[in-house]
């Protein structure tokens, strides 16, 4: 067999190809990629195209060409599940999506994230996923450590009919093919109603804060009034420290709290607002309805996983299959090999 | 000073011992292997008390912070160690290769503050014994595997041909740390795919190219680089035990630098 391929030369380039000096080569230049990778000179997907590709030429060429292969059925099925994982990998890039959205609480998911990014055979479905944050849970050790998240969520299932559920950190909601994880973010957002002067409709304002209590020295954010080009800003202040380092505690909205604003140039006008208070001003009025709590969801969507899944473990199942196979037939130690004998 | 240091300290001193033990045993050509075996022994047993009652007080596994991580893997180590001593008795001296790095990785962890770990709320799960316990297989096979190929690489001075005459040939060392590297690459995947099973339940992603699964990946290629320069071409014992050299300063770097100069053991995770 093995002379017969070298007679015919166009199996001589597949026999050189698959020859296993080059694997040698391409394992060496894969670790190259990976620390190019993870020196930041590279991004993954471009660090791995050319060892990827070369290695499934190598392989497949070796498969081909080498009778070993054909001897030993694990060693084949463990190569082919190696083939089979960079292949999915390659396709899971292609076709994935990974994003970000926060909604506040007692909303729905509009549709559209905030941040995102996918593979460019990304089918969108997202305006097809529909749900609501019904509130969470979450309690904090002493230093603001935070432990697991319980967030209600409320969606239509397949007939029409609201599902409750609860999901988490590691609870994913599964919608449409995305995976729906509630993130490290989460905080409050100040609800306002702005009434025109110019006896406008009222319209009303979600403005979102930061991340507590990750960023809770930073509560304070920029707000246009819609229909003006006036610039508020607003912060959000507490009477007592909501947060004791030295004390466990538990995320809730702030009972005593009250709401900075500042208009004019450089904010020089400073305003405090209760709940229910209101600001006149020469465009309208600005009235404070209260806090909310918004929490941070992660979306991905990867149809490979389960096929990864798979083939990692058939890989692993068949290397241990082939060591067995092999180490089983003889002793660890040969028996004839002792000195003292 | 409370059980539960006395448990640690009285494990270390025990190990140190038998590390000690073991060395000058091969230096002045005795045999006092009972007592390394019970030493090594005992101080394992006193190790497990002190993760027990560690375990108990801070409600997990004391593997959460880098002194934790640290001492579970002299653990592992050393209950590898322990196995191959009363398994494959005709290797018995190369025991004092494996104790010298057992005693390095000591002296390091005593450097670490020994403070008590927080988890943060994924590693409330089955996953984490399975990812730990696969990579602990791992480098207990790696260490098995050093220990053979030390004695092939010491056999190349006067003094190691002396001191080493008594076990079995080179062929049959090298024919053993391959075995164990072997072994090593089945552990090594699993606790890989343990560990992308876990990342994709807590993180959502099986994979985020973090310092340590960078580290991890490169091992797993260092061993597959190992094992395949057996198949490719016909090497000395010597070449191949080089070459094993190689494979430990990765995994070992992997699994014991990279979590000291990232801030977590995995960086993924915040
Ligand atoms: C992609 C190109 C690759 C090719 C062409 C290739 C080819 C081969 C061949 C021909 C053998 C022969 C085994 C024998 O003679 O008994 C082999 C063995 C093996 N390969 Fe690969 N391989 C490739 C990649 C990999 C990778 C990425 C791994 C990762 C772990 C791997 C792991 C192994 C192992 C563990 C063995 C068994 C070695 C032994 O005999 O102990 N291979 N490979």
């Amino acid at each position: 067999m093995v002379t017969a391929i070298r007679r015919n030369p166009q199996m001589a380039g597949l026999h050189y190809l698959g020859n296993l000096w080059f694997t040698l080569v391409l394992l060496v230049l894969f670790a190259l990629a990976v620390l190019a990778t993870d020196a930041g000179w590279l991004l993954p997907s471009e660090a791995m195209v050319l060892p990827f590709t070369l290695l499934v030429f190598n392989l497949v060429a070796a498969i081909v060409v080498n009778p070993r292969f054909r001897r030993t059925t694990p060693l084949l099925v463990f190569h082919l599940s190696l083939l089979a994982l960079i292949l999915l990998a390659l396709l899971g890039r292609l076709t994935y999506l990974q994003g970000q959205v926060l909604i506040p609480v007692g909303e729905e998911f509009g549709g559209e994230l905030g941040r995102q990014e996918q593979g460019p055979w990304h089918q969108n479905s997202l305006d097809n996923v529909l749900f609501s944050n019904e509130g969470f849970e979450v309690d904090y050790d002493r230093r603001a450590k935070r432990n697991r998240t319980y967030n209600k969520v409320r969606w239509p299932d397949a007939d029409g009919r609201v599902q409750e559920g609860i999901i988490g950190d590691d609870r994913p909601l599964l919608l449409q093919g995305y995976r729906i994880y509630t993130s490290n973010h989460r905080g409050f957002a100040l609800q306002f109603t702005w009434l025109p002067a110019n006896k406008g409709l009222p319209s009303s304002g979600l403005v979102t804060l930061k991340s507590w209590p990750r960023l809770r020295f930073e509560q304070a954010q920029q707000w246009r009034p819609p229909g003006t080009d006036l610039d508020l800003w607003v912060k959000l202040e507490f009477d007592d420290s909501m947060l004791d380092e030295d004390r466990p505690w538990t995320f809730a909205i702030p009972e005593r709290h009250r709401v900075i604003v500042r208009v004019g140039e450089q904010g020089r006008e400073r305003h405090e607002l209760q709940v229910g208070g209101s600001l006149e001003l020469a465009e309208g009025e600005l009235l404070y309805d209260g806090v909310q709590s918004w929490m941070g969801y992660e979306f991905y969507s990867d149809w490979t996983l389960p096929w990864i899944g798979a083939a990692s473990f058939a890989a692993v199942l068949a290397l241990a299959w082939f060591y067995w196979r092999r180490f089983s037939a003889r002793p660890w130690i040969a028996p004839d090999d002792d000195p003292l004998l | 000073m409370t059980l539960e240091p006395l448990m640690l300290w009285s494990a270390i001193v025990a190990y140190v011992f038998a590390g000690t033990l073991a060395i000058i045993a091969l230096v002045w050509g005795k045999k006092p292997e009972g007592w390394i075996l019970a030493l090594m022994t005992l101080g394992l047993v006193l190790q497990t008390i002190f993760i027990g009652l560690r375990w108990v007080r801070i409600e997990h596994l004391p593997v959460g912070n880098m002194f934790e991580a640290m001492q579970a893997n002299v653990w592992g180590l050393m209950l590898a160690i322990v196995l191959v001593y009363w398994r494959i008795p005709r290797i018995r001296p190369a025991v004092a290769v494996m104790m010298s790095v057992i005693l390095l990785l000591m002296g390091w962890m005593m450097l670490i503050p020994n403070t008590d770990s927080r988890f943060p709320p994924f590693y409330d799960t089955i996953w984490l014994f399975i990812h730990i316990g696969f990579i602990k297989i791992f480098l207990g096979a790696v260490l098995a595997a050093v220990g053979v190929s030390g004695v092939v690489l010491l056999r190349n001075v006067s003094f190691g041909q002396r001191r080493f005459a008594r076990m079995p040939g080179n062929d049959s060392l090298d024919n053993l740390a391959y075995r164990f590297l072997a072994v090593g690459l089945i552990f090594d995947t699993l606790g890989v795919i343990a560990g992308a099973i876990w990342a994709q339940d807590a993180w959502g992603r099986y994979w985020s190219w973090d310092p340590l699964e960078v580290w991890s990946l490169l091992t797993w290629l260092t061993l597959a680089f190992a094992l395949h320069l057996r198949i490719t071409r016909n090497n000395s014992p010597q070449l191949n035990g080089l070459v094993t050299m190689g494979v430990f300063v990765v995994s070992f770097l992997a699994f014991f630098g990279v979590p000291f100069v990232s801030t977590m053991v995995h960086k993924g995770a915040v």
